[in-house]
């Protein structure tokens, strides 16, 4: 379990007198992000334990598990987005990069800029169009010259330029559903992040819109690294080359329940022939 | 349990390629008999029972293409459903050839007329019924472990040898038909011997998940 696979083959024999964590991830220059040891807090509460893998750059890693596990909790802990909640602790590592993020010399608001974030349900700004994109870039200090230029480049990655051109100065809110979803796309990428993490991005969508943000997502992924919570166990197999499953157990201490990290391994193996007993249960519908 | 109905569905499914890999056995049972005693009444069975063959080969498959579009199941469902498409085209090809041997039966007292060659044919039916029966204790019971006495080798691969031998000895104006028919007999046999070792295979995919076992049945 944990196990990630390398393209390059180290030239040496893996260090067996390691005794680090990591021991059984083979690092190779494609990691964008490794979770190490990740535990997360709320007060006294550990809410996620034991997690280890490796989210590798130009490819959608998938968290799927069933409600409670903790997917979403480790993935707002890798934008630190967990820090807006005041008992949330982390412990363990995120390192991003060669960086851990949980570093006190870490700012966090750098880290959001870097690690863009979309959420379940789509949540564009009460503004227009234009001002949704540029609202990031604008915090950064980009010049507003260069403006113009991000909202085309940011439209028309997340597929929607073609469709609001003649209405950037419209209210983002008067856009459906799916077009919402993309602006909040086009919006995260507009920083130009390296990494993007997506909350269930396709729960408040139709069949239709889905389409279009998986096909969206296939295309980005040249560009950007992306991390993907998902309850639609279709779409992980569909759009993913990674698959996390959690779930969750009892803790006896305290009677809460407790998310962990079951098996990460390519997406076919996942939903093929699984390792572990529980995410054959899991996937196949037996539990969950 | 969620999906309940579904898993339901799959065990019916089991049972129903059970019952048919059943019937399969029975029709090679008869081959088998008609091969041993030319009784056309076993021959006359054999060939209507495969009707019911071919009607529950197409039922299950429009099935297990239903479930695919319905259920869209993954792992050891998935590979149970599209395992299951494919051995029940490898039984009704077996009933197919089974038929093959009950429409020589008017040949079988020529064949069964030379003691040489008609004993190397009972012995290569023989061992593709123990073949076959182990085959399918094997799906009965989602189980590898009655193939582990399932010899590697082909069986007309030992039969061969000595059958075409003693075709080629034969003697008298009846010569070439006995060779024919008993070419043809032993050609059947040996191709339901075939069908069942790509079952065989088919059922260490299922079970193990290991996707080696397919490329064994290409190699086969």
């Amino acid at each position: 379990m944990n196990n990630v696979s390398t393209t390059s083959q180290p030239d040496t024999e893996p260090d067996t007198e390691s005794d680090t964590v990591m021991d059984d991830i083979v690092v190779d220059e494609r990691v964008a992000l490794e979770i190490r040891d990740l535990e997360v807090y709320y007060g006294d509460f550990r809410a996620v334990r034991d997690v280890n893998m490796a989210v590798r750059e130009n490819e959608i890693t998938a968290m799927i598990g069933p409600s409670g596990c903790g997917k979403s909790t480790v993935l707002r802990s890798l934008n630190r987005m967990n820090d807006l909640i005041p008992t949330a602790r982390v412990n363990g590592e995120v390192v991003f990069h060669g960086v851990n993020l949980y570093d006190p010399r870490v700012d966090p608001v750098e880290v959001r800029r870097r690690i863009g974030m979309v959420f379940q349900k789509p949540n564009p700004f009460p503004k227009s169009i234009y001002d949704n994109i540029t609202y990031g870039p604008r915090i950064a200090g980009v010049s507003k010259s260069e403006f113009d230029e991000i909202v085309e480049t940011s439209l028309t990655k997340a597929a929607l330029w073609d469709e609001v051109k003649d209405r950037l100065k419209d209210s983002a809110l008067g856009l459906s559903g799916g077009q919402q979803q993309r602006l909040c796309i086009a919006r995260a990428i507009a920083t130009n992040p390296d990494l993007l993490l997506m909350d269930e991005p396709c729960s408040a969508l139709d069949p239709i819109a889905t389409g279009y943000i998986e096909d969206l997502m296939n295309e980005i992924k040249t560009e950007y690294t992306i991390v993907i919570v998902t309850h639609n166990m279709q779409q992980a197999a569909r759009v993913s080359d990674r698959t996390a499953f959690f779930t969750a157990e009892l803790d006896s201490e305290n009677d809460r329940r407790t998310g962990l990290l079951v098996e990460f391994d390519a997406t076919d193996k996942i939903f093929s022939n699984p390792a572990d007993e529980r995410t054959e249960n899991y996937v196949t519908g037996r539990f969950g | 349990m969620p999906r309940e109905s579904f898993a339901d569905e799959l065990d019916s499914l089991r049972l129903q390629v059970e019952v048919m890999t059943i019937m399969v056995k029975e029709a090679v049972h008869r081959a088998r008999a008609v091969l041993a005693t030319g009784d056309p009444e076993v021959a006359r069975q054999l060939i209507e029972a495969d009707n019911a063959i071919d009607e529950m080969q197409i039922s299950l498959t429009e099935l297990c293409y239903q479930m695919l579009a319905r259920e869209a199941p993954v792992a050891a469902d998935l590979r149970l459903v599209v395992s299951v498409i494919r051995v029940l085209h490898e039984l009704e090809r077996i009933g197919d050839l089974a038929i093959r041997v009950a429409k020589a039966v008017d040949d079988q007292p020529l064949v069964a007329a030379h003691p040489a060659p008609f004993e190397v044919l009972i012995q290569l039916a023989d061992n593709v019924v123990e073949r076959f029966e182990a085959v399918e204790q094997g799906w009965s019971t989602f189980s590898i472990e009655p193939l582990d006495q399932l010899a590697e080798t082909d069986p007309l691969a030992q039969f061969a040898g000595p059958l075409v031998n003693h075709l080629l000895e034969l003697r008298g104006p009846d010569a070439a038909r006995v060779a024919i028919a008993a070419m043809a007999i032993g050609r059947s046999f040996d191709r339901i011997g075939d069908h069942t070792q790509i079952m065989a295979f088919r059922l260490r995919y299922l079970v193990t998940g290991d996707p080696a076992h397919l490329a064994d049945e290409v190699s086969w």
